[in-house]
């Protein structure tokens, strides 16, 4: 397969909004990355270190990635595995939920806002009940917006897996959402 | 299941997700904080020749990743556990390299031919002290050795030091190519080769340099080096990187 040489055509292929630089990395997709490592169920007393951790990770990684690909998949990528080690110690095993009022903005309780408070509420209660390679793929692809292949590729899964963790997580998400919905209004 | 049996997501669960965004961002003050550390996390793994880094520079992506140092040696006894003896073994150095004579060897340090390309950012590395010479004109007195396990004088293992310059040329290459100016980068990726061509860093000087060869349209020499590459390194993590470079020549 002929493809383009990497790192050289970037800029000229299309995908010249991946920042080459690391400090134009850093600046462009920081929010990116904290939103992430949220959405994986990342406290955010922890955020910060794990946030470091992940760019620490890009800068050694960075002369190997190929710019023909888009950037945040790749990023995704060491969030998520960075997050998952962090997971794995049972003392960080708890969600993010409960602090929830701590992190939405302080702007007036509108109706609008309130009710996107309750959705975000209700997206992470959502997200929580996701095994955390399902609750990858379906941040990657019902929030982030890629393609299966890319989320494939930065997995390092088969392209079969990842969609069906994603028909799981789904199904597993609308569950939860739905039970949710229905208990508060039965209270 | 393929993306074309894909069905769509559900209506409400779609407006649901549609209706949370944005994701609460980061506050102003721990984007701060994140670079600050991070620049220093960067500039102290170079000085201290990226012993830490290098420690995890193997270990693929896609396996447990270290966390906070504390959390991830508290978790794995193993680590504990090796990181008592290397402690211990370099004491017993450090010990022994106070306690022996005094052995005066002249080394003579190799002057940089180039000057280091000046800092792109705030994130670029700075060349570590040790990795220069105190005095271009007097040969150096050798440093007292490093705490390390002892035998690092007879073996091939390198200093810091190494490990620092390996870094700053490494950097310096990336950077260039990372710019694109190719040419530039194949300076200090070939005078790495020459200083340390068993380094630390040696695959992944390699995998730069393929990739470099390949955009400057030298591609015998990137598939000649690419194939030793396979060779050397058959497992490497930076292998998807050299297929992907080789892939790419027309």
């Amino acid at each position: 397969m002929a493809r383009s040489p990497p790192l050289q055509v970037a800029a000229s292929a299309g995908v010249g909004a991946s920042p080459r630089d690391f400090d134009a990395i850093f600046a462009q997709e920081f929010s990116y990355v904290w939103r992430t490592l949220g959405r994986l169920g990342i406290r955010e007393p922890d955020r910060e270190d794990l946030a470091n951790e992940v760019f620490f990770q890009v800068y050694r990684r960075l002369p190997t990635f190929d710019f023909e690909r888009p950037l945040r998949p790749w990023l995704f990528a060491f969030a998520f595995r960075i997050a998952s080690g962090h997971r794995r110690l049972a003392r960080n095993r708890f969600e993010q939920s409960v602090e929830l009022s701590e992190v939405v903005d302080g702007a007036p309780c509108a109706d609008e806002s309130m009710e996107r408070r309750e959705s975000q509420e209700l997206v992470d209660r959502g997200l929580e009940s996701l095994e955390l390679d399902q609750r990858a793929v379906f941040v990657l692809f019902e929030i982030d917006g890629c393609a299966m292949p890319e989320i494939a590729t930065a997995l390092a899964i088969p392209l079969n897996t990842g969609y069906s963790r994603l028909r799981l997580a789904r199904a597993r998400f609308a569950a939860t959402v739905r039970r949710i919905k229905l208990q508060q209004g039965e209270s | 299941m393929s993306g074309r049996q894909l069905e769509r997501l559900d209506s409400d669960i779609a407006a649901l997700l549609r209706n949370a965004e944005p994701y609460p961002d980061a506050p102003v003050d721990a984007r701060a904080r994140v670079h600050d550390a991070l620049k220093l996390r960067i500039a102290d793994a170079a000085a201290v020749g990226l012993q830490n880094v290098e420690g995890d520079a193997g270990a693929p992506i896609d396996s447990p990743a270290p966390t906070s140092g504390i959390f991830s040696l508290a978790s794995r006894p193993i680590l504990a556990l090796a990181a008592t003896f290397v402690v211990g073994a370099s004491a017993g150095a450090g010990l022994h390299a106070v306690l022996r004579p005094p052995r005066d060897r002249i080394i003579y340090i190799e002057r940089p031919s180039v000057s280091p390309a000046p800092p792109a950012s705030v994130f670029d590395v700075v060349a570590p002290a040790s990795a220069l010479p105190a005095s271009p004109e007097a040969p150096a007195i050798e440093a007292p050795p490093p705490a390390r396990p002892a035998a690092t004088e007879k073996s091939a293992a390198p200093s810091s030091s190494d490990l620092g310059a390996e870094q700053v040329l490494l950097d310096v290459a990336r950077t260039a190519f990372a710019q694109g100016r190719g040419e530039e980068a194949l300076g200090p990726l070939d005078r790495h080769a020459q200083r340390y061509p068993k380094g630390i860093l040696a695959e992944e000087r390699e995998a730069l340099a393929i990739n470099v060869l390949v955009t400057l349209g030298r591609y015998d020499d990137a598939r000649a080096r690419s194939a030793r590459f396979l060779r050397r390194y058959p497992g490497s993590l930076l292998r998807a990187s050299v297929e992907a470079a080789i892939e790419a020549i027309p």
